[in-house]
């Protein structure tokens, strides 16, 4: 089965329609599947809900579906450093659940394996947990949390060989392991892809058997939100 | 007169002890990173789930794959 397409709009051809579930990795604007969503926005469907970290910057990642108004929700961990949605937001045009970081992975990572929901202590008291069952273990509150299996993943990994085995480059790998596991297709864009048997097995961060369609989205100009350096004693 | 933000983080660092695990949370806590005392060892942990981070990098060093919670 041929997993690699030509370009980001090949790669995404028939997988989308209005109002689905979007799970995409990136952790700021670090590790963001850039020409998959360059390609949704070109494809004009609406009515999505996209659970991400973030929701990306003004006209950066995410942000440009935003601009486009083809999001309808967003599930995310923190919505900040974007004005476009808090414009959007405040004017009721755009609906937001927030999930703590560290469940909204969770969430991502249970779907993908199977689990519809879990416990955790992470929001009990706080207005996380409205409307949501709790339960008790050994004394200790817990909040139900529902597990995430969206209609498709947009991930972006490092390297890939052509049966779609993964590598992804230091913080960059970030939310893009759970929402691939999550997705009923997944599709990634990588900066290089080898055959198979070029990547050491131990090295492969994500199976190839989570990994539906891939593309080759070099060269990319990689954009940092807030460069923070320091100068060399001398 | 007010702090600034590296005042603050370098305030705040002087709370570490030797052989802290420290999560370092958005905005300026990542600043910490370059306030550690010398000669004191810590583990960091930032937001996005890496263990083991270091100071930020020299001009020129910069990788667009690592970030922090914010000042990447």
């Amino acid at each position: 089965m041929n997993k690699v397409f030509p370009n980001a709009r090949t790669a995404l051809e028939g997988l989308l329609r209005n109002n689905m579930l979007i799970a995409a990795g990136g952790f700021g604007l670090c590790g963001v599947p850039d020409r998959l969503i360059d390609a949704v926005r070109d494809s004009g469907v609406t009515g999505l809900t996209i659970a991400s970290n973030n929701a990306g910057l003004d006209g950066e990642g995410l942000g440009k579906l935003l601009r486009s108004r083809q999001v309808r929700k967003m599930i995310s961990s923190y919505v900040g450093d974007n004005k476009e949605f808090e414009r959007q937001y405040l004017a009721g045009e755009i609906e937001v659940e927030f999930s703590p970081q560290g469940t909204l992975a969770e969430r991502m990572r249970a779907g993908g394996a199977g689990i519809p929901g879990f416990y955790t202590p992470t929001g009990v008291g706080t207005l996380i947990a409205e409307g949501k069952a709790t339960g008790e273990f050994d004394g200790r509150c817990y909040l139900l949390e529902r597990a995430i299996v969206a209609d498709i993943a947009l991930v972006k990994a490092w390297k890939a060989d052509t049966s779609g085995n993964l590598m992804f480059r230091k913080t960059a790998r970030n939310f893009n392991v759970p929402a691939a596991t999550c997705g009923k297709i997944c599709v990634v864009e990588v900066e290089e892809i080898v055959e198979v048997g070029a990547l050491d097995p131990d090295h492969i961060h994500l199976p190839g058997i989570y990994v539906h369609h891939l593309v080759l989205g070099a060269p990319y100009d990689k954009k940092i939100e807030f460069r923070t350096t320091r100068l060399r004693e001398v | 007169m007010s702090w600034t933000r590296d005042q603050i983080a370098d305030r705040a660092a002087r709370e570490l002890r030797d052989g802290y695990r420290v999560n370092l949370g958005i905005g300026i806590p990542t600043l910490v990173a370059i306030h550690i005392p010398h000669g004191m060892t810590v583990t960091l942990q930032s937001e996005n789930g890496t263990l083991g981070i270091c100071p930020f990098p020299y001009v020129g060093e910069e990788d667009a794959a690592k970030a922090t919670a914010r000042y990447l």
